[in-house]
């Protein structure tokens, strides 16, 4: 919870600093915006417990395989 | 609009090459090498290095086919809009999460070494505030204080190196090839992995450079050295802890330097030879993020890049905890994933890349105007 609240003092703080650029172009606020919002939203989510999955164990289960291949050819 | 301004020298782009190519490796490397082929772990370091040199040149001839371009518009240069979009899209996640990756072994090493009840979320913290600060300040800050940190991280690494070589033995590394070839082959791959398939990052910084004739020779070298001091840290290893106590070891780099014993006075400088990986990670992971934010906002179609900064940071820094819930899931992601990987995007892309940058360049020369499609 401590971590949320740091990260969200922190963020509403660099938004005011950042809004002076990114008022010249829509574009950038929403994609600002975005990453923003996925961020805290990610602390958020670990602030209530909730499981966020790994993006790491996409990765294993595309590659996995392959690798365990490839090194099976050098035992 | 400010890419243009930015301008690195090349003597700055291979001091940063240098440090990119040593950054988390020399915690990451010998274990490898170390595990996967034993007492012969420096052979098999030395073929991958001879591998590392061919994948570097086959980066050389992509920036010197388009050396005004990053690597995510050579993408879309060789095929096409939509395609090349996607292609940069998974290798800005790629860049990303190798971003993680790196403060994440940082992390690592700090709470398992040196500060072991601090959490990993402020370590991070406490790191990734400079390097914020050094990426948004751009890439000619980050040059020169490549160039102002070299004596220090040159001097510790001679202080680590010369005060260990007398406590080597040599016959800590006999059989030679005692398991035969194979063996060491397969561990030539670790240290082919870690720093070599990852200096493509390197191809998003290397059209700041102001002299363009020297790129080449500059990424070479910075990635030969780097190598070679890899490989050397291994050897070392190899000879001052021997193969059975060191494969054992999380971090054998660490352990090597408490062995500094300077006429049984000056003993435990580890930290300070510790300061030697700290400043190349620094490094390393200030080029990852810049190359994060270059490619996101390059795939976002946005001008002002400096500008996801702070967004990314914050992702960046959940990601870096949480990545690696534990060392096992960690030693399971090295040994066994990350090869193909790594192979997929460092190797397999930039080498169709490569074929269709050259099957473009003749096509218009031979047949006119025909075949200039993007």
């Amino acid at each position: 919870m401590v971590n949320l609240l740091i990260i969200l003092g922190i963020s509403i703080l660099m938004f005011f600093i950042d809004f002076r650029e990114l008022k010249k172009s829509r574009k950038e606020l929403i994609v600002y915006s975005g990453f923003l919002a996925f961020g805290i939203a990610l602390f958020a989510a670990d602030a209530l417990g909730l499981e966020i999955p790994n993006p790491l164990n996409a990765v294993i289960f595309l590659f996995k395989p392959m690798t365990q291949w490839i090194n099976s050819l050098f035992k | 609009m400010d890419r243009n301004i930015e301008k690195i020298s090349p003597q700055q782009f291979r001091l940063l090459v240098l440090f990119f190519s040593i950054g988390s490796s020399i915690l990451l490397v010998p274990p490898g090498l170390i595990q996967a082929s034993q007492h012969d772990g420096w052979i098999s370091g030395l073929i991958g290095v001879a591998f590392g040199a061919g994948v570097m040149l086959m980066y050389i001839s992509m920036i010197k086919a388009y050396p005004d371009e990053s690597l995510f518009s050579i993408f879309e240069k060789a095929y096409g809009k939509v395609l090349g979009k996607a292609v940069s899209f998974f290798y800005s996640f790629f860049i990303f999460f190798l971003t993680c990756e790196v403060v994440s072994n940082m992390g690592d090493f700090m709470t398992t070494q040196i500060m072991i009840e601090t959490p990993k979320m402020y370590i991070h913290l406490l790191f990734l505030v400079p390097i914020l600060y050094g990426v948004s300040k751009g890439l000619e800050v980050i040059g020169r204080s490549a160039q102002v940190m070299f004596p220090t991280f040159l001097i510790l690494l001679t202080f680590l190196i010369l005060f260990l070589i007398p406590e080597g033995q040599l016959r800590n590394i006999e059989p030679v090839l005692g398991e035969g070839i194979k063996p060491v082959l397969n561990g030539s791959f670790s240290i082919l992995t870690v720093p070599y398939l990852e200096l493509f990052i390197l191809m998003m910084i290397a059209p700041h450079i102001n002299e363009k004739k020297e790129v080449g020779k500059s990424f070479f070298i910075g990635g030969l050295v780097g190598g070679l001091i890899l490989v050397f840290m291994t050897f070392l290893i190899l000879i001052v802890l021997g193969y059975s106590f060191s494969s054992l070891m999380q971090f054998p780099t660490y352990v090597l330097a408490k062995k500094i014993n300077i006429g049984d006075f000056l003993q435990r400088v580890e930290v300070v030879a510790a300061a030697v990986w700290i400043i190349s990670l620094f490094f390393k992971v200030a080029i990852c993020f810049y190359a994060s934010i270059t490619g996101l906002s390059e795939v976002f179609g946005m001008q002002n890049k400096k500008i996801l900064l702070y967004p990314v940071g914050v992702s960046v820094l959940y990601f870096s905890v949480y990545i690696y819930p534990n060392t096992a899931f960690f030693s399971m992601f090295v040994t066994e994933v990350i090869l193909s990987y790594s192979l997929l995007f460092g190797l397999v892309i930039p080498l169709c890349t490569l074929m269709m940058i050259i099957l473009k360049k003749k096509k218009p020369a031979r047949k006119g105007a025909e075949g200039n499609a993007s």
